[in-house]
């Protein structure tokens, strides 16, 4: 009975942190749909950059080095992939940087909320809003080129992107960790966002790179997101070792969620211990 | 006449000197910020070249003039962004800090009141050049092409003032309809694709090419592949550095001219103080 209890509370606390991120997000329709237009805004610079270097054999030579003939598709891809990987990385941090700026921070631990898990629960509105936004930059482009996903290989995309993103929530608790500890951690989430984003090959396949960045790459979940989701939507098959990249991102999601979930914990105990909680 | 001039020449540096001594104060106080930069500047160059690269076969990626036609472009993305991210920036600071109606009660310049992050950007593109050229050497292992340092300068110090000039407009924007929040990122690319600077003139398509030309930072990107390069330039150099600085001049005035009759229309309704 107490855990039913226990279960429908937490239910109640998801529940309010969606509807407060609802009400947080409707007020900035401008920066949505900025989120929404970046991927092909940059893709459009790489294309025009491309085409004026590589010049009429540009598509050619693209299509040589990543097996991929429509290369707008592959950079939008790239670029709502990448976009959703550095908004839930800094999604928990600042999340918590708001509440300290408008003087709201501690009120939560008068709550008898689990704070880690509290914080953990804001990535899940961001991360069904990203996985929604990748959805809508692809489905035109691949409508366009006339071969429309199956609704299974739409929810396949969909949920390898969101369980790509569950590993970054838990480097994002490290980073939420570093704002309660240091305030000002801008310089570190933008730091980490640029070697994720060089790791994840996005733009580019990691073959470019030597075999020691692959092995780390490897480490790197959104970099086995990126090669599934390319390998489904832009080349239109299923690789044999899908299910083996699918394992292996759980696996992560676990190991970071859990590293993340750790440390949080750690400066958290430690800033109450020390008063640090509500300085900033 | 003469001494009021004077007077008015002393107060105009004595701001000037103000106004860079609060950018570049900003600016260091916040070293995260730079090591941030140095750590993250040669990542986002990989990010950025590489996949301009595959759309050319491999051979050609070790390609000196490609890389260093990409160098120079990421150098002048910077310069770029300083016309959206400097004044409008700094206006939305001071808004937001609740301190922008003290600076309007002084007699100051608005355009040098405003102008700080112009300091921090000019020591930050010095830096950032040199570290990047460092980086872009070591990881292309391909020597970077400069034939001209002062040539170089110049024409990054006039797409500055170019920017300061676009710049100025876009504070007044910023001032009059508050924040504009991701339409900095908008103007950007909307500058970056209509200005040759990613890709030579000569290869934009015929309806498209007096857009191109219509841009100043055309020119801008065209002066530095000439000094650093040896590239040959759309127009005759001269006539480049001529056209340039005369826009710079004219978009400096104009933007100067506009903000302030922004303020004046704003403090004409009361609405200055209103964000």
């Amino acid at each position: 009975m107490p855990a039913r209890k226990a279960g429908a509370g937490q239910l109640l606390v998801v529940r309010g942190v969606f509807y407060k991120s609802y009400r947080i997000m409707s007020r900035y329709v401008g920066s949505l749909v900025m989120i929404l237009v970046m991927p092909y805004m940059l893709g459009g610079v790489f294309m025009g950059i491309g085409y004026a270097l590589g010049g009429p054999s540009a598509a050619r030579n693209f299509a040589a080095n990543t097996g991929v003939k429509n290369p707008f598709l592959y950079m939008v891809l790239g670029g709502a992939m990448m976009l959703a990987a550095m908004i839930i990385i800094e999604n928990t941090g600042s999340a918590i940087r708001e509440e300290q700026m408008i003087g709201t921070f501690e009120l939560h631990y008068l709550t008898p909320n689990n704070m880690a898990l509290l914080w953990l629960y804001h990535s899940l509105p961001m991360g069904l809003l990203m996985t929604a936004m990748f959805a809508a930059d692809i489905a035109p482009l691949v409508a366009v080129e006339g071969g429309l996903l199956s609704p299974l290989e739409w929810l396949a995309a969909g949920g390898i992107l969101f369980l790509s993103l569950l590993p970054l929530v838990g480097i994002g608790l490290v980073l939420a960790a570093l704002t309660v500890r240091f305030k000002e951690v801008w310089a570190v989430i933008n730091t980490v966002n640029s070697v994720i984003t060089l790791l994840s090959g996005f733009y580019y396949p990691l073959e470019l790179f030597p075999r020691i960045v692959r092995e780390i790459a490897a480490l790197v979940p959104t970099s086995h997101a990126a090669q599934l989701l390319k390998d489904i939507v832009a080349r239109a098959t299923l690789p044999p070792d899908a299910m083996q990249k699918v394992a292996l991102l759980a696996v992560l999601s676990v190991a970071y969620l859990a590293a993340g979930w750790a440390t949080y914990r750690r400066w958290e105990d430690n800033a109450r211990r020390t008063g640090e909680l509500s300085k900033y | 006449m003469g001494a009021r001039i004077l007077r008015g020449a002393a107060a105009w540096l004595l701001e000037l000197e103000a106004s860079a001594r609060i950018g570049l104060t900003l600016y260091f106080r916040y070293p995260a910020w730079i090591v941030a930069d140095v750590l993250t500047t040669p990542i986002w160059l990989i990010v950025f070249i590489l996949p301009a690269l595959l759309f050319m076969p491999k051979s050609m990626w070790g390609s000196p003039e490609t890389l260093n036609f990409l160098f120079w472009a990421m150098v002048l993305w910077t310069v770029v962004s300083a016309a959206v991210w400097s004044f409008g920036n700094a206006i939305r600071w001071e808004q937001e800090a609740g301190t922008i109606e003290v600076l309007f009660l002084t007699n100051a310049s608005r355009a040098v009141l405003f102008a700080r992050r112009l300091f921090s950007a000019l020591l930050s593109l010095g830096i950032d050049t040199a570290y990047t050229a460092l980086v872009f050497t070591a990881l292309f292992s391909t020597p970077l092409l400069l034939h001209s340092p002062l040539g170089v300068a110049a024409a990054l110090t006039l797409g500055l003032l170019i920017s300061a000039g676009l710049g100025l407009g876009y504070g007044a924007l910023v001032l009059r309809f508050k924040n504009v929040g991701p339409l900095n990122n908008v103007v950007q690319f909307i500058i970056l694709g209509s200005s040759a600077i990613f890709y030579p003139p000569s290869t934009v398509p015929e309806p498209f090419r007096a857009v191109v030309y219509a841009s100043p930072y055309t020119y801008i990107a065209d002066l530095v592949r000439h000094e650093a390069m040896g590239a040959a330039t759309i127009l005759p150099p001269l006539l480049e550095w001529l056209l340039a600085a005369g826009v710079a001049a004219a978009l400096l005035a104009v933007g100067t001219w506009t903000l302030r009759r922004v303020e004046e229309n704003l403090k004409r309704r009361g609405e200055l103080a209103a964000y």
